[in-house]
This record gives structure tokens, C-alpha cells and sequence, in this order.
């Protein structure tokens, strides 16, 4: 039981209306296009003032971190972990694409600053005042299960009581166009989107449970017995699993969407009750088990 | 002492040269490889940096692999460090192992090269894949003997590689790896090079850490990587211990996007956490290598928050980036691996081109060689952008 935390809140930024439920969703076009995010008023979330030198991933990560934390009543986490498959791609593009066509003189700093992936987590920890653990996992395919990891590590020690865990990533006209050329979403919309789980070593207010989670480039049969017995489990004792595909139709293609999946798993399980929820996710390089339950009410 | 982690292997590859013997030899010689870049192209080539002084067709060759391959300079520095360490380790190839890697740049040196060609040159376009930072790390997994298992890459500016050290030291701690490599990698871009010139803290001569009239950093590059295991599994298989991580620590100083606050809160919230988990006290400290930048606003920070911390019993503190330059996301391990060989022979380098003390600290650094100085544990810091801190504490193998 060593990776075990419960899960306390949950939003989402998608293609699908803001912060909605599953109940709700639609599924995109199937045919490789670009779906952007649909926002919710950031106005609410964010001082204008402030917001307007703000990409859309920054404003989509506050925002969504500032509603899973006003779900769970919670000001201010303990700790802030971030996974980002490919960071702030507005404003890298942005700078690259002024450095390469005008060469390398009078480059306003600005967008620069904001490029780096671990500016999502600083700027959550700067709008929320906190000032704990913070940190950003960013390897494109697994970038939440990473951080996922380090929330269990975290809450594992016993040195915070919660953490935010922020997930996002985005799409550009110009990135898709550069990204595109071959075709490479064939049949699968593109899209963007930024997740937030507030995860608690308590289990008061939870709604799920993550009961154990493991990611391998290698033997992912032999991993995923692995963490089933060390909880003594077997494939069997599975009701669900949660494919790609499964949550992908309502979320697009992007990164870091596995959150979205966990996003999904956490509204299956707050409304059936206990179940037993596998969210498998697999890329080019390796395979990911999340292992999640829900809670018993009565 | 119970969570201490032993480190069996190391590799380097900086301005210092490349390995640890070459590394150790310069800083013991003083030789300051800081000096006007020669491999990356850029319009701002007199700006001082520490540049490894290879070429990428020279690193092809000494990671052995194919010129026709496109590979991130990232990668190929990482190849390096990254083999060194597991051969340093003697770990039997097949042995399975998690690869952390602290990064931000990834191949960012491939994406400005091909930038214009990408949505264009379909040759060129599958190249924008080698941006993305678990790929770049694919590289250096599929070039160890060691089985990869797990990959991750922490990206906090320029404590990257600091928070992958920390992150691989917790996956031993739960049980999940046995053996775990971790450290990182960063290559001199265009990209970044004119985003720090842009925000005007690069200085235009070597930098100078700490002193009053310093006038910014100079930029780095390089990779290291450290082999860790359990001090029980390392005893076990009869490895050679060089040092033991025992303590690591982050806080955010969720202050301002690129300044630090003035007075280091977030700095000494990391330097505290890490004597926390160590079980150590602020007088059991007998170094500091320092993040020590060579910016008016870190070092001044930085030092407020050492004065806070230690009071009137400031230890010997000093900065290596005046040997390395600032490599950015590999600044951490750089300094980890510098770390453990300053322990292993009891020798502290000099913080090179100090004279005057800043008025706002009540300490100066290390100014010259100290030799056959007795190194129970030393404290190791990395700050970057955003106020992402952390601190690591590497100790003797004799400590305990």
C-alpha cells in the first residue's frame, strides 16, 4: 500500500464545455483536426491585470488548479506537482520564431521567461502563495503518470498532507501545421487541455483512491502482475479498464490526455460507488497501470 | 541516517573536460575553461561561456554512433556522462535500472537548425520530434547496457537535475528500483543563450561569484549522471561507495517569475528540508557548494538565506560555475558529481576571480585551494527560474 492516495478533487479544461461532467460530453469529429480547448471565463480565476501576459496554457492551469481546490475547500495545497508533455509551446514558438526570422538582436525577454515547462507549477505557486514542494515532470509520454508518481512519493513520506497535481498541455495553429505535414494524426482530432487533482494522504472527502500505479519500457505484463499481487490483486479483480481510445474521443489528442483518462476514471468512480478501475496507458516506449478504486460510502 | 543512499558510479562532461579524473585535475589546477564559444553558431559568439570543446561530429565519435543519425547535443553529452557512470559503477549489463534525467533545452539544438524547414521539408519535419524531453532521453536509455525500465525527466529550469537526483533517490526509497540513474543534461542553444541575453544578466567577461562587483553569469554546458542504490544493496553486490546522498530537499519561492525574493526564503526552505530528511544540523555542514550564479540578485539572495541558515558559523562556501559556466538544467548534477569528488579527496576548489566582498553578506568564499580538509557533508544548491529550489547534502562513506 506504499503508493496509495486519495484522490479529493478533480476538474478539467478540454474540447468538451468547461469543468463539465462525463454525463455530458460529446464525442469530437473522428477526422484529424484541430479541436481547441474550450475555456471557461478566466476572469474568475485570474486578475486580468496579470492574465493578459498570460499564454493559454498558464491561464488554462491556474484555472483549473483553482477549481479542483475550491471543490476540496482548499486554499492553498501543500505541494505542487506539474506534468507538461511539451511545456509552453505558445511562447517557445513565439521566440523561436522571432530569433530564426530576425535574427538574434533586440529579443524582448518576456516570452523567453515564460517558455520554460516549470512555468505552469511556478506561476499555480505564485498565484496561490505557496511556497512547499514544486516541481514538473515533463517526458511527453508519461508526463502525469511521472508526476502522478511524485504525488505518491510525497504524500508516501508523510511531509505534506495534500498536493495539487496540475496537468497540461497545448496546441498552436503554427505547431500543427509544422506537426501535420505527415499526416500524423490520421483519423484523431488534435486538441489541448489542462487537468487538476487535488490528491490527500487522508481520506476524508475522497472520491477515489490510487491504489497503487506503475509505468515500465519494458516486460509490462510482468510489471503489471507485479503491482496486482504487491496488492494482492489479480487481473481478475479488475472491473474496468480504461483504454486510450476510451477517453480520447471526448478529449482529443494531446500529451498529456492520459489525465483526462484519470479525469474520467475519478467521475466513473464518484458515481458507481466502489469498483475497481485499471487505467492503462501505452506509448511508443512503454506502458503505464494506474490502479484505482472508489470509495465506500455506507 | 536511515534514508542515506549510496552512490557507486559517476560521469561528467562539462567545460572541465570530459570524466571524472579530468575534471578533478583541472579544478585542483585552477585552469578556467571559461572563454568565447567555438562549436555553437551563434551572432554572439564573444560571450564568454563554458562550452565543452568538442564538436557534435567529435561527440558522434566518442559516443560511437552513427553521423547519419540526427541526435540532440543534449543526448550525445548525456550518452557520455551517462556511460561513464554505469561502467564507473561496474553494473553488469541487463541490470535493470529507472534513468531520471534533469533537462529543459532536450533538443532544442535540432529544433532551431530545422525550424524554417518543419511543415515544409517533410525530411526535415519528423526531426520537431527530437524537441520533446522523453525523447531526447530515449537516446541516452538505448545507448546504457544497463535494462532501462523506467524513464522519467524533471524539467524546474535550473534545478532540473538537482529534483531528478532527489526524484531517483525516493524511487529507491519506496522499493520500485534496486539501482537508479539519475542526474541530466543540457546543451548550449541559440534559444537560450538569447533569452538569458535578453534579460541582461550575462556577463561579457568570466563570470565572478559572490564578488561585490559582479556582473552576471556566464552560460555552460556538459551532463552527469550518478549511479544510486540502496546502501544495503550496494554492500550487497560489493560495490565501491564513493559518497551517500543523505538529504534532498525543494521549496518553491513562489516569489517572482525570474527573480529570487530578498531573502532567499524559498532557498533556505530547500537548504532546510534536505538537513531535515538528512537528520543533520546547519553546523554539520562543512561545504556549501553554491548555486553562486554571478548574478547581482541569486548570489546576494542566496547568501542572505546562508547567513539566515548558519548564522555566524558560515562553513567554506564557494561556486564551481565559475570553472562551468552555468549549464542551466545539468547544473545540478554537474555540481553533484563535483561535490563527491571534492569529499572523496578532501579538497575544496577556489570560487576563481573573487576579491571584494558584497556589502550585504557578512561572508566571503573560498579563495584559494583548500587541501586535505576534512569533508563530512556538504551541501550542494540549485535554484531556478520560477523559484524552484532544492538542495541535495552528499556525505562521506566514512560518516557513518
Amino acid at each position: 500500500m506504499k503508493n496509495k492516495a486519495y484522490i479529493i478533487a478533480a476538474s478539467a479544461i478540454s474540447a468538451q464545455e468547461p469543468f463539465s461532467r462525463m454525463e455530458d460530453f460529446a464525442a469530437l469529429p473522428a477526422e484529424g483536426v484541430f479541436v481547441p480547448c474550450k475555456d471557461p471565463d478566466f476572469k474568475q480565476y485570474i486578475n486580468p491585470m496579470a492574465g493578459r501576459r498570460m499564454s493559454g496554457i498558464l491561464k488554462r492551469s491556474i484555472a483549473v488548479s483553482k477549481h479542483a481546490l475550491s471543490e476540496c475547500g482548499i486554499a492553498c495545497p501543500d505541494a505542487i506537482i506539474t506534468g507538461t508533455g511539451n511545456g509552453c509551446v505558445s511562447d517557445t514558438e513565439a521566440f523561436l520564431t522571432k530569433m530564426v526570422e530576425d535574427g538574434e538582436s533586440m529579443l524582448n525577454p518576456s516570452k523567453f521567461i515564460c517558455s520554460t515547462p516549470n512555468t505552469i507549477g511556478s506561476q499555480i505557486a505564485i498565484s496561490l502563495g505557496c511556497k512547499g514542494f514544486n516541481s514538473t515532470h515533463v517526458d511527453d509520454r508519461f508526463a502525469m503518470e511521472g508526476a502522478l508518481q511524485d504525488c505518491l512519493f510525497l504524500l508516501q513520506k508523510g511531509s505534506v498532507k495534500n498536493v495539487l497535481l496540475c496537468t497540461a498541455d497545448q496546441m498552436t495553429e503554427g505547431l500543427y501545421r509544422m506537426l501535420n505535414v505527415e499526416g500524423l494524426w490520421k483519423g484523431i482530432p488534435v486538441s489541448e487541455g489542462a487537468c487538476a487533482f487535488v490528491l490527500s494522504s487522508s481520506p476524508e472527502g475522497a472520491f477515489a483512491v490510487v491504489e497503487d500505479m506503475v509505468q515500465t519500457r519494458s516486460n509490462p505484463e510482468w510489471e503489471l502482475d507485479r503491482m496486482l499481487s504487491s496488492n494482492g490483486l489479480n487481473r481478475d479483480d479488475i472491473d474496468l479498464t480504461v483504454m486510450p481510445e476510451d477517453y480520447k474521443k471526448y478529449c482529443g489528442e494531446f500529451l498529456s490526455a492520459s489525465a483526462f483518462g484519470l479525469f474520467c476514471c475519478c467521475q466513473a468512480l464518484k458515481n458507481n460507488g466502489a469498483r475497481r478501475i485499471l487505467l492503462s496507458g501505452e506509448s511508443s516506449i512503454g506502458h503505464s497501470y494506474i490502479l484505482l478504486s472508489g470509495i465506500c460510502t455506507n | 541516517m536511515h534514508r542515506q543512499i549510496a552512490i557507486t558510479g559517476a560521469g561528467i562532461i562539462s567545460a572541465l573536460g570530459v570524466g571524472l579524473e579530468q575534471t578533478y585535475r583541472h579544478l585542483v589546477d585552477g585552469i578556467c575553461p571559461i572563454a568565447p564559444l567555438k562549436h555553437l553558431s551563434t551572432s554572439h559568439s564573444d560571450l564568454p561561456c563554458g562550452e565543452v570543446d568538442l564538436s557534435d561530429s567529435q561527440l558522434y565519435d566518442l559516443c560511437r554512433e552513427d553521423k547519419g543519425r540526427v541526435i540532440s547535443r543534449s543526448s550525445l553529452l548525456g550518452i557520455v556522462a551517462a556511460r561513464q557512470a554505469e561502467e564507473d559503477a561496474g553494473l553488469i549489463p541487463g541490470t535493470r535500472v529507472a534513468l531520471i534525467s534533469g533537462t529543459t533545452v532536450g533538443g532544442m539544438d535540432i529544433t532551431e537548425r530545422y525550424f524554417k524547414e518543419f511543415g515544409k521539408n517533410p525530411d526535415f519535419s519528423q526531426l520537431i520530434r527530437l524537441h520533446l524531453n522523453g525523447v531526447s532521453t530515449d537516446f541516452i536509455a538505448d545507448a546504457l547496457s544497463c535494462d532501462v525500465a523506467y524513464t522519467d525527466v524533471i524539467s524546474t529550469a535550473c534545478s532540473a537535475a538537482a529534483n531528478a537526483i532527489a526524484f531517483g533517490a525516493e524511487l529507491i526509497l519506496s522499493g520500485e528500483y534496486d539501482i537508479v540513474i539519475a542526474g541530466g543534461t543540457e546543451c548550449l542553444t541559440k534559444y537560450h543563450l538569447n533569452g538569458f541575453n535578453s534579460l541582461m544578466i550575462l556577463d561579457s567577461n568570466p563570470c565572478r561569484p559572490f564578488d561585490a562587483s559582479r556582473k552576471g553569469l556566464n552560460l555552460g554546458e556538459g551532463a552527469a549522471f550518478i549511479v544510486m542504490e540502496s546502501k544495503k544493496h550496494a554492500d550487497m553486490r560489493g560495490a565501491r561507495v564513493r559518497a551517500l546522498l543523505s538529504g534532498w530537499g525543494n521549496a518553491c519561492d513562489a516569489y517572482h517569475q525570474t527573480a529570487s525574493s530578498p531573502d532567499g526564503r524559498g532557498a533556505l526552505a530547500a537548504m532546510q528540508a534536505a538537513l531535515d530528511v538528512a537528520g543533520l544540523s546547519p553546523s554539520d555542514i562543512d561545504y556549501v557548494n553554491a548555486h553562486g550564479t554571478g548574478t547581482e540578485n541569486n548570489d546576494l539572495s542566496e547568501g542572505v538565506a546562508l547567513m539566515t541558515l548558519f548564522g555566524d558559523k558560515m562553513p567554506y562556501v564557494g561556486s564551481t560555475k565559475c570553472f562551468t559556466g552555468h549549464a542551466t538544467s545539468a547544473a545540478g548534477a554537474l555540481e553533484a558529481v563535483i561535490s563527491i569528488l571534492c569529499i572523496q579527496n578532501r579538497f575544496i576548489p577556489a570560487n576563481l576571480r573573487f576579491e571584494t566582498k558584497d556589502p550585504g553578506l557578512n561572508f566571503c568564499p573560498v579563495t584559494e585551494n583548500l587541501k586535505d580538509v576534512q569533508l563530512r557533508h556538504v551541501m550542494s544548491n540549485s535554484f531556478g527560474f520560477g523559484g524552484n529550489d532544492s538542495s541535495l547534502i552528499f556525505s562521506s562513506a566514512c560518516s557513518i
